[in-house]
């Protein structure tokens, strides 16, 4: 027997993440790609009647999503966000290819970081799940901003060498 | 990856990371837009530096298998390794996402998708008890509205898992490790950036910081308050001027420039305040308003916060530990709320809250037994026999060995709660026949059972190591209309509706109360 097609709810709750990493990857800042999320799914819900049974939840969602994005930017002027409606708009196809291969590389950075110092991890999870300012950690750790932003760049491309490594092998 | 592409790439990274910061400069924020705008290499580094960064944040710190190393990363020490487990949103958005469209009212059938979250990583409960505390706990909410409710920006009793705190309205209190409060009145936003910092957004907010936490540090737009030692608040306008009234003791108030570099700093003492322009450097002496921040300062909250007391009826006090006792299990008292006053008979005078706050009111508890009636002025009887060893840590109360006759009735009542609705909650069981069963009275200015008493079960789970749902315990609403009014508890061994395997003796006893005051919203 097949599985039923899945409800709208379903849909909008199972693809949440991807929404939430799609918008992350063109604003930058994860506090405001909540704020876009959570508008997107208010229009998402909206306009439900929209969304045709049998084509693409997700690309339908990611065009939803790319506008609320724009939309944000031109509502507000944020000194934590680099790009403008225009900039996003140039990179919105490019982000979708980014995001589709995020669930891999996340499964490859998990063993990769196995590699880095005990140290060298407590300092990424403080910078990026903490969300620590580099001039606390500066402070705290004894070395200069700068220092800091020279290893965390030296670290971001020694993963992202060992996860495409992995990649092609696997 | 080439060299020129390599330095779009760091560049890029760069400005993003100062960007995250707040640091990125209007100069260089157009120079990256122009390049983002023109190069296709730089906006493939700026996605791929975003997804990075997303990934980055949805890892799991590793166990600390070598403390060492942690060590020489000279940061063990400051922020606590437990808490990046709870404070990730990104591996609890499955949760987030079916909250959310709850609350939208759309039903979710499928709850198990953490397609994102690693396996085996929750923590269990012995590990999450057996680490340091979290960096800062949200220790007292008054009628708050956060500004994203379906984000669950921080919940009573529970660590802040939000690095920013972003409240509409009403007041939240929240207690760094380091022991200083900061009391906030929305609409505002705090940022916690460690145990002992945090930086002001905009809003009302006031500190109190012991001795453990002098240094504590407020940071805000154009300056920050370094205490040593004191109670001060501040009132911070979204990108304007800082006021910083002290209250009591003395704090260093520094005027800063953009890249935090102090302009100019000054001490100042209790009863006075002054003012900060970030655009000015200036830090001008101003008129001192404590009352504006009276509903912010300590007492005020205490007096202001729903009334909770906990009584262990026994010799060992602290017996349920707090989290483990009904009241808890049904959400109306929190993890932190944890204290329990030892009562082995009558006593008066001030008592402590379930909090640890001082309890406002002074609070009168009188014990009493009798057949029928109960006697007010009856004592407990000296406990004698043996302990049930299995029964033990549930059982094992002064009270509960008072060894009364069977037939009789057992009660305690309380006075000088102000008037109001309490809820109170009884746990009332034998030492040798935990599966007896128990009529229950609760009422004001009650000198014998109910007419029609509350029927309180057997026992059934005899090993169970903490109360939870479904474990027998007596609840029941009492309206208080003035400090003198008894809130008054009786309990009586039931033989009718004991379970038959229980011999037809048994005695009342009460082993716990726990009492809060419930406030309409």
């Amino acid at each position: 027997m097949s599985e039923p097609n899945p409800s709208f709810p379903e849909l909008l709750a199972v693809h949440q993440h991807r929404l939430l990493s799609y918008v992350v990857s063109l604003l930058g800042d994860a506090e405001s790609a909540w704020d876009v999320l959570q508008e997107t799914n208010r229009v998402l819900l909206e306009k439900r009647d929209d969304f045709r049974e049998g084509s693409s939840f997700l690309n339908w969602a990611l065009t939803v999503a790319q506008f609320q994005t724009m939309a944000w930017l031109r509502d507000r002027n944020r000194s934590r966000v680099i790009v403008t409606p225009e900039i996003v708009e140039l990179m919105a196809d490019d982000a979708v290819g980014f995001e589709a291969e995020a669930d891999a590389q996340q499964l490859a950075l998990r063993k990769c970081m196995e590699s880095l110092s005990h140290g060298h991890r407590e300092l990424i999870h403080l910078r990026y799940s903490q969300s620590v300012r580099l001039a606390d950690l500066a402070e705290q750790t004894g070395r200069s901003v700068n220092a800091l932003k020279q290893l965390f760049f030296r670290l971001r491309v020694s993963l992202a060498d060992c996860i495409e490594q992995r990649l092609e092998v696997s | 990856m080439n060299d020129e592409s390599r330095d779009v790439e760091y560049l890029i990274a760069n400005a993003i990371e100062d960007a995250r910061d707040g640091e990125l400069d209007e100069n260089w924020l157009a120079e990256v837009r122009e390049l983002l705008t023109t190069s296709p290499d730089a906006r493939r580094a700026y996605l791929r530096h975003n997804q990075f960064s997303r990934m980055l944040s949805a890892e799991e710190l590793p166990s600390l298998a070598s403390e060492d190393a942690v060590a020489a990363s000279g940061v063990a020490d400051w922020v606590p390794s437990n808490v990046e487990r709870g404070s990730n949103r990104f591996l609890s958005l499955a949760g987030w996402a079916i909250a959310g469209a709850l609350v939208m009212g759309i039903a979710i059938v499928s709850s198990g998708d953490r397609t994102d979250a690693p396996e085996g990583t929750e923590p269990d409960v012995a590990e999450q008890t057996a680490v340091e505390p979290p960096v800062a706990v949200l220790t007292r909410a008054i009628g708050i509205e956060w500004e994203h409710p379906l984000r669950f920006q921080a919940e009573l009793g529970q660590p802040v898992t939000e690095r920013v705190l972003r409240l509409d309205s009403g007041i939240a209190e929240v207690t760094f490790s380091s022991g200083a409060t900061v009391t906030i009145e929305g609409p505002a936003k705090l940022r916690i950036d460690s145990p002992m910092n945090c930086f002001s957004m905009y809003g009302k907010f006031a500190a109190n910081c012991p001795p453990s936490a002098r240094g504590f540090t407020v940071r805000f737009k154009g300056g920050r308050i370094i205490d040593l030692g004191t109670e001060f608040a501040l009132d911070s306008e979204l990108d304007g001027n800082t006021a910083v009234h002290v209250l009591s003791g003395e704090v260093i108030v520094a005027a800063t420039d953009d890249e935090e570099n102090v302009l100019k700093e000054m001490s100042v003492k209790g009863n006075s305040a002054v003012e900060l322009n970030p655009d000015t450097g200036g830090i001008d002496l101003i008129e001192y308003d404590g009352e504006a921040f009276n509903n912010l300062q300590r007492e005020s909250l205490i007096r202001s916060q729903p009334i909770k007391l906990q009584f262990d009826l026994g010799h060992r006090a602290g017996l349920y530990n707090g989290v483990n006792a009904p009241a808890h299990a049904a959400g109306d008292m929190f993890a932190h709320e944890d204290v329990w006053t030892q009562i082995v008979g009558d006593q008066f005078g001030v008592f402590i809250m379930a909090d640890g706050n001082i309890c406002p009111h002074p609070i009168r508890i009188d014990y009493g037994h009798g057949d029928g009636v109960i006697d007010w002025d009856a004592a407990p009887v000296d406990p004698t026999g043996s302990v049930w060893p299995k029964a033990e840590p549930f059982f094992n109360t002064a009270l509960c060995q008072d060894h009364r006759p069977w037939d009789f009735d057992l009660g305690l009542r309380i006075a000088g709660l102000p008037a109001g609705t309490y809820r109170v909650y009884a746990l009332c069981r034998s030492i040798r026949r935990p599966t007896a069963a128990y009529d229950v009275s609760f009422g004001v200015n009650l000198d014998r059972q109910l007419d029609k008493p509350l029927a309180m079960p057997p026992m059934d789970d005899l090993a169970g190591a903490k109360w939870e749902s479904g474990l027998t315990c007596a609840v029941s609403d009492v309206e208080v209309s003035s400090p003198d009014d008894w809130v008054t508890f009786i309990t009586r061994y039931s033989r009718e509706r004991s379970l038959k395997t229980t011999p037809h003796h048994g005695r009342s006893v009460l082993l716990g109360l726990q009492i809060v005051e419930i406030r309409k919203q």
